[in-house]
């Protein structure tokens, strides 16, 4: 199948402009394979003809849709988008805390929004134990919610194999899991007890209505399986339960500019991020 | 000159035009569709943003409080910025000019005049 | 109080929050009586995360009372307000269409493109409407309609198009016209583009980009001398704009060679500054034809330590047919890790081994 330079910015465009996710130019072939899998069950002959539909026929966005959970990665391990949690560890956390001694604050809040088998919000916790010198004085909770009861099981137990903790740092794997028999890791007290299970559909208006004062909400990867309307609702919801000066996270391919512009947008280091 | 320009406004063809206009004198552009986008692609870029050409009816963020906000922030306070929009009337120069835009034309503009206020604007 | 005078009362609170949520629930469950307090309320809400919750409300909502209430706000002095009603109201789809045939007509020409915005995103069903807004004293206006028309993908009127871009004077104008020609140019269309451009020196530096995109949707032979020529002048800065016009005719007339001047453009274009993945789509374009300079050419850039163009070439080499280029793409296969890219190297590999 042919996938002229042109349409493919075209394509890459209209994902960008409904779904704030975009693609760099050396996923060329990343994106042909799956928009050919589209086309094929969808019987279309050229490229040209599935953009029109997309943009002129696909009134429900079923279609789009079916592309876009094509396009996206499903897969969850810990310390995923490594730059990320590196900027959220040296440059946002630090801020957000110092702030919190000049004013005698002591607790930190964490979100983690679709948070999946846990691997995400164990790895927040490892993080903030590691970086917070003086651990002892805070009150540090991450509450981590999904809709999936069965995740959020599996999540409690702590227990993941070696393809999950393949980026943990060494030190910290050590630190952080125990390893009862070969290839089996289990998710320590130390960055367990820091951890609140939760189940949430994000869907629902009055869910999170009653939830306030979080320094940190983690959402990646996960805003693109919702539409446009519920996407919006959802970071609403964030910003009503954050605290003034705290951070917004998405997958690092993700904007929130297409979404909300309620937060401040700063770049700290060579990133963006964007802040209530 | 190293450094580009960015070109904020959500009608393709308006983007394209202006773009090829600022091409002309040698510069590079980068281009955004909103006020939003905008905002990412300002923060977002390595290179410095000589200027910017934005329009002000745009979904998700219109041009003043794109201005506006770039104003609130020091790193951008100088940034030389003209709005190309539709409305011609004093009141919307006005609100141009208070939130903080050097610069305020008419579309549809004429090539050479947006060149020159170009030039007057960069001082060269 | 009610629950509906609760709301309304709430969406005046102290407390950002109360604020929000009451529009949400106003909206949630359908409390009709609270679209007007919310649209005033949208006019002086300072907090920006509030109105944005209440537009987004506002959108859940739907019906004729809704729109008609809206209708006012297109001429609200707010860009925010003005900018969310048109979503809004673009949201409300054909039952906007009646309700907008009153602004279409309005005095004031802003008010009359801000229709035309709401237009264009509810689609087809709306083509007539800004069809006839080609007919608007201002000019804006027109270019708007040529524009969205175009994005329509809707043909109907393409004969006035044409003709506007015969008869007009005004550059922006005419460059929209043959960007929406492109899309839903006839036969007419491209005479009318050769008798405004008998040469390419007739062509004014900003309509040259346009006139690009006209030709790579449907332009033929007889336009590449007049692309040939700007290359030698523009070919840097309209680099992407020319790659397409060219690609373009190319596609719709097949062919097994290329003119010797279009190897020289590419070649060109292979050694010069432009991005790797124009590059890219330079070799891969190459490979279809059968001029025996291409091998040499494509076999040139199977450099690994740029894999974009490497994967061009590859490509191309295999398209091309020539299976002397089978141990060379052995050798780059070695070294390379990303498994989509393995993946095109061996498709060309099978490709090559079936003509030995």
């Amino acid at each position: 199948m042919e996938l002229p330079l042109e349409y493919f910015i075209k394509l890459r465009n209209l994902i960008y402009e409904r779904t704030g996710i975009s693609y760099e130019e050396n996923k060329i072939y990343y994106v042909k394979k799956r928009l050919q899998q589209r086309m094929q069950a969808g019987g279309f002959e050229d490229i040209e003809e599935y953009i029109k539909y997309l943009k002129l026929f696909d009134g429900n966005g079923r279609e789009f849709q079916e592309l876009i959970n094509l396009l996206t990665v499903n897969e969850t391990y810990f310390f995923r988008e490594f730059n990320q949690l590196q900027l959220f560890a040296e440059d946002c956390l630090d801020e957000v805390v110092e702030a919190k001694r000049r004013t005698g604050g002591s607790t930190i809040k964490i979100l983690c929004a679709g948070c999946s088998t846990g691997e995400e919000a164990y790895t927040l916790a490892i993080i903030v134990r590691e970086m917070l010198e003086d651990f002892r004085r805070w009150s540090v909770l991450i509450k981590a919610i999904d809709i999936d009861e069965n995740v959020l099981a599996r999540a409690r137990k702590g227990i993941y194999d070696s393809r999950s903790v393949k980026d943990v740092p060494p030190a910290y794997l050590k630190r952080y899991f125990a390893q009862p028999q070969s290839g089996e890791y289990v998710i320590r007290p130390e960055a367990k007890e820091l951890v609140l299970f939760e189940h949430h559909n994000l869907m629902d208006r009055r869910a999170l209505r009653n939830e306030e004062g979080y320094d940190f909400v983690f959402c990646r990867n996960v805003l693109i399986y919702f539409d446009e309307v519920s996407r919006k609702q959802v970071v609403d919801r964030f910003y009503s339960l954050m605290n003034p000066g705290g951070f917004i996270f998405l997958g690092h391919s993700e904007s929130l500019s297409r979404i909300s512009s309620a937060f401040k947008i700063r770049r700290i280091n060579e990133h963006l991020v964007y802040q209530r | 000159m190293a450094g580009k320009v960015l070109i904020v406004d959500d009608s393709e063809m308006v983007r394209n035009f202006h773009s090829y206009i600022v091409k002309s004198l040698g510069l590079e552009i980068i281009t955004a569709v909103d006020g939003a986008d905008a905002l990412e692609k300002i923060y977002g870029s390595d290179d410095e943003i000589l200027f910017c050409i934005t329009d002000i009816n745009m979904p998700h963020m219109d041009g003043y409080t794109l201005i506006e906000r770039l104003r609130d922030d020091p790193t951008y306070e100088d940034m030389p910025i003209i709005i190309v929009s539709t409305e011609d009337e004093m009141k919307d120069k006005q609100r141009g000019f208070e939130a903080g835009a050097n610069l305020y034309l008419v579309k549809p503009t004429e090539p050479d005049d947006l060149l020159l206020n170009i030039k007057m604007l960069l001082g060269k | 109080m009610s629950l509906i005078e609760d709301l309304i009362a709430d969406l005046s609170s102290e407390d950002e929050k109360t604020r929000a949520f009451a529009a949400e629930d106003i909206a949630c469950d359908g409390l009709w009586e609270g679209v007007g307090p919310m649209i005033a309320r949208l006019e002086i809400e300072p907090s920006r995360y509030v109105r944005e919750v209440i537009v987004s409300s506002l959108k859940m909502m739907s019906g004729p009372e809704l729109v008609n209430q809206l209708i006012p706000c297109l001429r609200s002095d707010d860009a925010f307000v003005r900018n969310s009603i048109i979503d809004i109201l673009a949201l409300q789809g054909e039952e906007s269409l009646e309700a907008l045939r009153g602004p279409l007509q309005d005095a004031d020409k802003d008010t009359r493109k801000f229709a035309l915005d709401v237009l264009v995103q509810i689609g087809s069903s709306a083509a007539a409407l800004i069809a006839e807004a080609m007919a608007d004293p201002d000019i804006n206006n027109v270019i708007t309609a040529v524009e969205y028309l175009g994005r329509l993908e809707d043909d109907r009127w393409i004969k006035e198009i044409n003709n506007l871009f015969l008869r007009s004077d005004n550059v922006l104008l005419r460059c929209t016209c043959l960007e929406t020609m492109a899309l839903i140019g006839d036969e007419n269309s491209v005479e009318c583009v050769n008798k405004r451009y008998p040469s390419y020196q007739s062509i004014s530096f900003l309509e040259q980009y346009s006139f690009l995109k006209f030709v790579a949707r449907k332009g033929s032979d007889i336009h590449l001398p007049l692309i040939i020529s700007l290359m030698g002048e523009k070919g840097q800065v309209m680099h992407k704009e020319i790659i397409n016009a060219i690609e373009g005719i190319l596609k719709r007339i097949p062919r097994d060679y290329l003119l010797p001047e279009l190897i020289e453009v590419i070649s060109n274009y292979l050694e010069s500054e432009i991005k790797d993945i124009n590059k890219y789509e330079l070799l891969v374009l190459l490979g279809k034809y059968r001029n025996p300079e291409i091998y040499t050419i494509l076999t040139k850039y199977l450099e690994p330590r740029k894999p974009l163009i490497c994967m061009g070439a590859i490509e191309g080499l295999g398209e091309y047919g020539n299976p002397e280029a089978i141990a060379l793409i052995e050798a780059i296969k070695g070294v390379v890790r990303d498994e989509e890219q393995r993946e095109i190297i061996e498709r060309s590999l099978i490709r090559l081994e079936k003509l030995r």
